[in-house]
């Protein structure tokens, strides 16, 4: 099975950004490509083929889930594992959002230190098939 | 501690710091917002506001800000609820800028 590698950040607010670059580059020494929006990030697809999305529900213009056929239609993005991050809190929205064609559903405050390895666990238990 | 968690925890204070920085211009948009919300609808203008209130819990929570993400969660909440008068949501934003208030005057910046 292919090792997760590459992630795709789409997250419009800075500050996030930030933390998830350390995140994921820092401990998880993924090779991370960052976006603060889901257009660029469509527009970024082609030349930029991740092997995950981590992808923020609610962004400008154009949402996550807007957002996800989209990605789901680009010969780039059809395959890649789609994380949706989201600040909503008591709001069981996981089931519904699963249902509409992501991984899995990850919930904001994250804890930066421990993020590299719950992604790397949703990679195994999506790709473990492959 | 390992050379690599010491260089991600010094990383983690540069950020904390720079999210601490920018919250004053936060609360700026957050005014601009809330100016915009007229007494009756406005949903768009409610619709904005709340995503900056999302966005706000969101990397609060994630840098440890607690009572600010709170106080950012409730403002959403109030935000997303049609029937919230204005004035609500002017006293939600109180909350958020109180809390603001202490984190950048109590030399929460480490």
């Amino acid at each position: 099975m292919k090792a997760l590698e590459r992630i795709m950040v789409v997250e419009d607010d800075a500050d996030i950004r930030d933390i998830l670059e350390l995140s994921l580059a820092g401990v998880g020494g993924f090779q991370v490509s960052l976006f603060g929006d889901a257009r660029s990030a469509l527009a970024a697809l082609p030349e930029n083929p991740p092997d995950m999305i981590l992808l923020d529900l609610m962004l400008p213009d154009l949402g996550g889930l807007e957002a996800l056929p989209l990605i789901r239609a680009e010969p780039s993005g059809a395959g890649a594992a789609v994380v949706l991050l989201t600040a909503m809190a008591g709001v069981d929205v996981r089931e519904e959002f699963l249902a509409r064609g992501v991984q899995e559903v990850l919930f904001k405050p994250f804890d930066p230190m421990t993020l590299p390895q719950v992604l790397a666990g949703i990679w195994l238990a999506t790709r473990g098939d492959d | 501690m390992t050379d690599t968690q010491a260089r991600i925890e010094a990383g983690m204070a540069v950020l904390r710091g720079r999210f601490v920085e920018r919250l004053p211009a936060r609360l700026d948009e957050f005014a601009a917002a809330l100016a915009a919300i007229p007494e009756a609808g406005g949903e768009d203008a409610r619709s904005h506001m709340a995503r900056l209130a999302h966005s706000l819990a969101g990397a609060a929570g994630t840098f440890g800000f607690d009572a600010l993400t709170a106080a950012a969660r409730r403002l959403d909440a109030c935000l997303r609820d049609p029937a919230s008068p204005r004035a609500l949501v002017a006293a939600g934003l109180a909350e958020v800028s109180s809390a603001t208030t202490s984190i950048v005057g109590d030399g929460a910046i480490d």
